[in-house]
């Protein structure tokens, strides 16, 4: 007995925790069975391309052509076995800024199905709604039918052309006249139409597909599966000609440039609760944009593919022999350069918009004119974040907070992971912990500071919400009505629990209710906010931690065809309850899982990543990935989730993280505490530089996000989004741009020197830190880095806005002066902008802000500071009645000649300022000009 | 704006002088020489025109030029406090919107009409405050005073035990001597025969407290495992599944396999669990007993034919020989303080005499030792602790806490169970005044991390109470704790 018992004990203790993501716990593409199918008839068309006679036609005769409204639309036919079609409703529209949209559709569907089901029989069709801003313009374009081609054209100038092949069914983007994008260039098109049954069935699947886990899912985890539809996928193949690189499709923890599939899985896009993810996968993650930008020297062209269900995306590069020396496939197929895309969904409509710009810039602003961009966020959001799983009770709370001042480190918003809840119920307080959350918040507003709470979309059992839910119906459902209870119960971290469905109109009043001025959660207070996680959504004993996929959603929808907007359908239902809440105050809501147009309401981070050094590296590809798919606000664990970094590790943490758009420390519950005090000594001074550094910018940061809310433009900015013309910047996911400055974070262990390359722009780059250091453009350079070193660099022609003085909260240095560096570009002329206004109200919106153009000329010997928009009343007068002013201008790159003093004029005022400067600095210092920052000056010098 | 934003007022010579930021008697500091110049107070060599005091930009590296703005970092601005006591606040707290009443009550480190001057309300808080503070501490170390009085005792009152220790084991070292000598007396036969009997009655003896000894190690494992089986049971019902960890799923669904072959087991005759346990050696205590009576039995008759000439009253008293064995099994002696009369007494009764002295003498070491042991503890500054053996106890949120200055620190769960957090381990003076931290170390393991340990931070006041815990690091545990042993003169404001 005492052996067996001695057996157990060592048995046990022989697991230690093994730090990597747990695979068996998802699908692979050959798991799953659309993926397998459609990768399968993808392959069968491959090997016998040439013999392969296409499925797909247009049927002309059906055509209907609005070409005033933009509108083209009819019946495309699917030949079957027999030589009979099926007729499938397919729609093309020119939308918003000369974007191609196509849909493609089965008609008369619901007739189709005899059986009784228990969901929408209907392909989902609104994935579009959720994901789009709103409804979409259309464009007139003009068109010719030739043969069986029809050819559209459009655009300002009619620089778009797209031909349209009624057999085989292809389109064919030109823009300028050069091929750029083809839509069934490799006829993967497949729309699989309902059946009843396949088992016998000669008529309906063709020799090149497969029948596998059509009624069925063999993968452990999802065997109760009923498939009640049957298989019901879509396919299509876009080719980006002559392209050598795609961008976006997050959230995977890989490079930023998307790499070649043939050897592995295709990336996937299904929210999961990925758990300690490794780096350098196309696992599937938290979050899903369907979205790949394709990019070279001179244009840029993307595909958005609006598609909420499984997703798996195959891409195909032109590779050369040598990429595969280890395998024996090659392709030889290939004779031009181009990437080739393979798009695979579980379920859906095809619905997909093909843009091409000049620029990627371009793309970012065509599909924020979609789908919309980020909101201005409150300014404090834009600080930095301390966060931890948890801060255990008010006094910890409080000491942490206090710890903040007496380190003289600012911060702005401190975070309450689940433990604050009564036993993981949210809505409530456990009081014992928290005896009075007002007066905490209180407190926290004395410095302007935030807190943030979090509330999750599963709801534990047996509790006032959880039964409201019930009663009134708003819970995600069963889809087996059978059951005494509809509602659907799974576990999360209360145990037992139901998830409310987002999805319901009719949920948004009872979220409200939740979190109106007096409620439980945030009483009366004006600092409070919201963070959601676990909505992608994560289930514990789910298939994959997720839901399974045949549950219902309102209006009968399954759970597999709105799967991966889920999260975003949750997070939006917060955003409203606290707009609600407070119409004038703009709400702030970190998620951890998002669809296209999530950015519209939220910020995101990527997740459970870890504490070492390789996580580091993996943050910037993907935080810039976020950002070139129209979703800046994103940032990481700094630090790491899992584990206990070094002090070095922390150190370099701290100084990539202040450059992630969204800033925060969050460690996991196990973890050792790591706040920027704990390690001491110079470690603690390194991250004190490198937060204060972040504040310091904050005028920049600020202003990029206001651009950004307009052009959907990136915040943190790749290298070829900055200068699409350098292509040595293409593969290139460790520097990058913000607003002016270049920045290459060290993250890399025990790094001496790093080298840096500086783009090839003809522009010059001064060291941030020691203006006196210059660097030339178009060249790779070894730099030395000590511990405290964070390679920073202004590049030539900007000119940067700065507020240097320390302050405890970002909201207490809104009076402070401002400092610029105007730094003289190859063209003798510099530029910057700066946007401010009260950094948390929708007063900007009836314009209260401030927007002002600097603009400096060194053959004219002249800096300006241009007020274009100047509403002279709430903020905006408060900065003046302030008398902020610009009371520091650093002039660098001038040449030699270097005056005694500058005159400055503002207004019907003149009067000058000293100018210091020392012989061997490539910069002189303008002392003190006082200019108002609320109206027009210029200084010369 | 174009106009210099002057804060300051410098008319009319040194008298009227008057710099913001600046207390007065300073004030001379900042008086320009005769063309308008003045140097930075650390840096000489760098000379300002006057006016570029309070202008709102830093020049000087040791921020002198700018006292009533925030311009420098390093500055401090100087808040006059009228009424009540005046201060240096840092100067990233000047003019950012914020009444830093806590240094400066006169709201003067912001613009004019931000903040209300609160010195007078605050003043007379101020010395309530100090008032009932100060009272607390007078109470506080009257009960101090108290505290180490008892302290004080319980040191003596350990002193004289041992000294009377002492004392008892003399005496008893004596009654040996005494019954040795007697022993020689004896007659040689009735030795020979006593002792073979000797070797008997110690071959059950020493058997027996084996068998025993086995049988409590027994009981110790089986009450172990009953433990283990305890802690898997509840991980079994509610490990976080959302790790998803094949580890833990794998212990929970094989702690599951291995319960259901224990209940197996249970069906079977062999099972070994404490009830049973016990029942063995209740059934191995009578056997012994009844084994002792017939051997006592037999060596009685024996004596008896073997030594007619003695004296019956004698053989009487060799029956108590297995009372004498089995009470000192159970280690139960009787204080002999004084030896009645050794004569006439039978060779086996002198040596039971001496081993039970023996046996005496071995418990009075051990109970020596242990209160030198205890004397020589140390129980912080003045011995303080030595008299709190009280224990505190308080529910805070999920947990009860229980503190016992002295000697452990645990935290009952909601299902009683009751988990070390720490046992006494030292005293830590942390300041030159004498206050200390109780450190607590040694206490249970974390599942999945370090050993329990906590650390109690002291807080003058009336009451001993728990009054926080914290985990500031995984199961590294920090209490607040009022009581009056942290109150010290020093502390009087």
């Amino acid at each position: 007995m005492i052996i067996q018992w001695l057996y157990c004990v060592t048995w046990l203790f022989l697991f230690a925790p093994s730090n990597a993501v747990k695979e068996y716990l998802f699908k692979k593409c050959e798991q799953n069975g659309f993926c397998h199918r459609n990768r399968h008839f993808a392959s069968e068309i491959s090997k016998s391309f040439e013999n392969y006679e296409p499925k797909y036609q247009l049927d002309r005769s059906t055509f209907v052509i609005d070409e005033q409204n933009g509108l083209f639309n009819g019946i495309m036919q699917k030949q079957l076995n027999d030589g009979s079609f099926k007729d499938l409703v397919f729609e093309i529209s020119i939308v918003e800024d000369y974007n191609l949209r196509f849909k493609l559709d089965e008609r008369d569907r619901k007739s189709e199905i005899t059986k009784d089901i228990k969901v929408n029989p209907e392909r989902y069709n609104e994935a579009s709604k959720w994901a789009f801003n709103s409804e979409l313009t259309q464009k007139s374009f003009s068109y010719q039918i030739l043969d069986d081609e029809i050819t559209m054209i459009y655009g300002e100038n009619n620089e778009y052309e797209s031909l349209i092949k009624m057999h085989p069914f292809r389109i064919t983007v030109f823009y300028n006249n050069v091929k750029q994008i083809v839509l069934n260039d490799r006829d993967f098109l497949n729309l699989e139409h309902y059946r009843e049954n396949d088992e016998f069935d000669q008529i309906n699947v063709s020799l090149e597909e497969s029948k596998f886990n059509s009624f069925v899912d063999t993968f452990k985890d999802s065997k109760s599966d009923t498939l009640p539809l049957g298989p019901e996928s879509v396919g299509l193949d876009f080719t980006f000609v002559n392209y050598t690189h795609v961008y976006g499709i997050p959230e995977h923890s890989d490079s930023f440039s998307l790499k070649d599939t043939t050897n592995s899985d295709p990336y996937r896009l299904f929210n999961v609760d990925i758990f300690e993810y490794e780096v350098q996968s196309k696992l599937s993650m938290y979050g899903s944009i369907p979205l790949m930008i394709a990019v070279k020297e001179d244009v840029a062209a993307s595909v958005f593919w609006i598609n909420s269900a499984d997703t798996y995306i195959d891409i195909k590069k032109n590779l050369m022999a040598n990429d595969f020396k280890d395998t024996p496939f090659i392709w030889k197929d290939d004779s031009t350069t181009s990437v080739k895309t393979h798009w695979m969904s579980e379920n859906g409509i095809i619905d997909v918009i093909l843009s091409v710009k000049p620029t990627p810039m371009e793309i970012s602003k065509a599909y924020s004119d979609i789908t919309g961009s980020t909101t201005l966020p409150n300014l404090f959001s834009i600080g930095y974040h301390q966060c931890r799983w948890n801060y255990n009770n008010l006094e910890d709370l409080l000491e942490v907070h206090s710890n903040f001042d007496k380190h003289e480190i600012p911060y702005d918003t401190i975070w309450l992971d689940i433990e604050y809840t009564d036993e993981k119920k949210f809505f409530t307080w456990d009081k014992s912990l928290f005896p009075n959350p007002d007066k905490m918040m209180s407190i926290l507003d004395e410095t302007r500071r935030q807190l943030v709470v979090i509330v999750d979309p599963h709801i534990k059992s047996d509790y006032h919400i959880s039964s409201s839910i019930i009663d009134k119906q708003l819970g995600i459902q069963n889809i087996n009505s059978k059951s005494i209870e509809k509602t659907y119960h799974g576990h999360c971290w209360p145990g037992d629990s139901i998830w409310i469905d987002s999805l319901n109109s009719k949920s948004q009043a009872f979220w409200n209710k939740q979190f109106i001025n007096g409620s439980d959660l945030l009483g009366y207070s004006t600092n409070g906010h919201l963070w959601n996680d676990m909505n992608e959504p994560s289930i514990f004993n789910g298939p994959e931690t997720s839901a399974p996929k045949d549950l219902v959603h309102y209006n009968d929808w399954e759970h597999r065809s709105i799967h991966n907007l889920y999260g975003l359908s949750f997070h939006e239902l917060t955003y409203n309850s606290l707009l609600n809440r407070n119409p004038s105050k703009r709400p702030f809501i970190l998620t951890r899982s998002f669809f296209a147009g999530s950015q519209r309401t939220a910020a995101m981070w990527t997740g459970d990543n870890m504490s070492t050094w390789e996580h580091l590296k993996q943050t910037v590809p993907m935080i810039l990935t976020m950002n070139a798919v129209g979703f800046p606000f994103a940032g990481t664990d700094v630090g790491g989730f899992f584990g206990n970094p070094t002090s070095d590790l922390l150190v370099r943490w701290y100084q990539t993280g202040i450059w992630y758009p969204f800033f925060r420390a969050h460690a996991h519950i196990d973890s050792r505490r790591r706040e920027p005090w704990i390690a001491g000594g110079e470690y603690t001074d390194y991250m004190r530089d490198a937060i204060k550094l972040r504040y310091k910018l904050l005028p920049l940061f600020y202003t990029q996000f206001w651009k950004s809310s307009i052009t959907g433009e990136p915040v943190m900015k790749s290298l070829l989004w900055e200068n699409p013309s350098d292509l040595n910047g293409y593969d290139i996911d460790n520097e990058f741009f913000m607003n002016g400055l270049f920045i290459r974070p060290v993250v890399e262990e025990n790094a001496e020197f790093v080298d840096i390359y500086f783009p090839c722009d003809e522009e010059t780059y001064y060291n941030f830190f020691n203006l006196n250091k210059k660097i030339e453009s178009c060249q790779t350079v070894n730099v030395k880095v000590a511990l405290d070193t964070i390679p920073v660099y202004v590049k030539s022609g900007n000119i940067i806005t700065t507020k240097d003085r320390y302050r405890r909260s970002a909201q207490l240095m809104k009076y402070d002066p401002y400092t610029l560096y105007v730094v003289i570009g190859s063209t003798g002329l510099a530029k910057g902008k700066l946007y401010a206004d009260d950094g948390e109200t929708f007063g900007h919106k009836d314009g209260d802000y401030l927007e002002v153009d600097f603009i400096a000329d060194n053959s004219k010997r002249v800096i300006e500071g241009v007020v274009n928009h100047n509403n002279l009343s709430g903020f905006v007068k408060s900065l003046k009645d302030n008398n902020v002013t610009i009371n520091k201008v650093i002039v660098v790159g001038s040449g030699k000649n270097i005056p005694q003093k500058a005159d400055i004029k503002q207004g019907n005022e003149e009067w000058e300022s000293e100018i210091i400067y020392t012989p061997e600095d490539n910069y002189f210092v303008i002392r003190n000009p006082k200019v108002l920052i609320t109206s027009d000056w210029s200084i010369m010098y | 704006m174009k106009k210099l934003f002057i804060l300051l007022v410098l008319i009319n010579g040194i008298n009227s002088l008057k710099i913001r930021g600046v207390p007065d008697k300073y004030a001379e500091d900042y008086k320009p020489d005769e063309n308008g110049l003045w140097r930075c107070l650390s840096n000489p060599e760098i000379i300002l025109s006057i006016d570029k005091i309070n202008d709102n930009y830093c020049d000087c590296p040791d921020g002198s030029d700018e006292p009533g703005t925030n311009a420098c970092d390093n500055g401090s601005f100087y808040c006059e406090n009228i009424g009540f006591k005046s201060n240096f606040i840092p100067s990233y707290k000047v003019n950012d919107g914020i009444c830093d009443y806590d240094v400066c009550c006169d709201g003067s480190d912001e613009i004019d009409g931000l903040c209300e001057n609160k010195c007078i309300e605050m003043k007379l808080d101020h010395d309530k405050y100090v008032k009932e503070f100060n009272e607390n501490v007078t109470k506080g170390l009257k009960l101090k005073g108290n505290i180490l009085q008892r302290s004080i005792n319980e040191r003596n009152r350990l002193d004289n035990e041992i000294q009377r220790s002492n004392d008892k084991l003399r005496k008893l070292e004596e009654n040996i001597e005494l019954l040795n000598i007697e022993k020689i007396k004896l007659n040689e036969n009735e030795k020979l025969l006593l002792e073979k009997f000797d070797i008997i009655e110690n071959d059950v003896d020493s058997l027996s407290s084996s068998f025993l000894n086995s049988m409590n190690k027994m009981n110790n494992y089986v009450s172990k495992l009953e433990d283990l089986e305890h802690i898997l049971q509840r991980m079994t019902l509610e490990y976080n599944h959302n790790f998803n960890d094949p580890a833990v799923k794998d212990a929970a669904e094989s702690y599951l396999n291995f319960a259901a072959s224990i209940d197996d087991d249970n069906n079977a005759e062999n099972t070994v669990n404490r009830v049973k346990l016990s029942e063995i050696i209740g059934n191995f205590n009578e056997v012994l007993s009844r084994t002792k009576f017939d051997l006592n039995k037999i060596k009685e008759e024996m004596i008896q034919f073997t030594k007619d000439d003695k004296k019956k009253d004698n053989v009487e008293k060799s029956h108590n020989i297995w009372d004498i064995i089995l009470n000192s099994f159970i280690g139960y002696f009787e204080n002999v303080d004084t030896l009645e009369t050794v004569e006439n007494l039978s060779d086996v009764e002198i040596d039971n005499k001496i081993n039970k002295l023996n046996k005496d003498i071995k418990n009075l070491k051990t109970k020596i030792r242990q209160s030198e042991i205890e004397l020589n503890k140390n129980f912080g500054p003045d011995d303080i602790l030595r008299s709190m053996n009280e224990c505190y106890t308080k529910t805070m949120g999920k947990f009860e806490y229980k503190f016992c200055p002295n000697s452990k620190i645990e935290q009952v769960e909601k299902d009683g169970r009751t988990m070390k957090i720490g046992f006494f381990n030292d005293v830590e003076v942390i300041d030159n005044l004498g206050k200390f931290n109780i450190n607590f170390k040694k206490g249970e393991r974390c599942w999945d991390g370090p050993i329990r340990e906590a650390v109690a931070e002291l807080i003058c006041d009336v009451k001993t109470e728990i009054l926080s815990v914290t985990e500031p690091q995984k199961c590294m545990y920090h209490f607040k704790i009022s009581s009056p042993i942290a109150c010290f003169e020093s502390d009087l404001l």
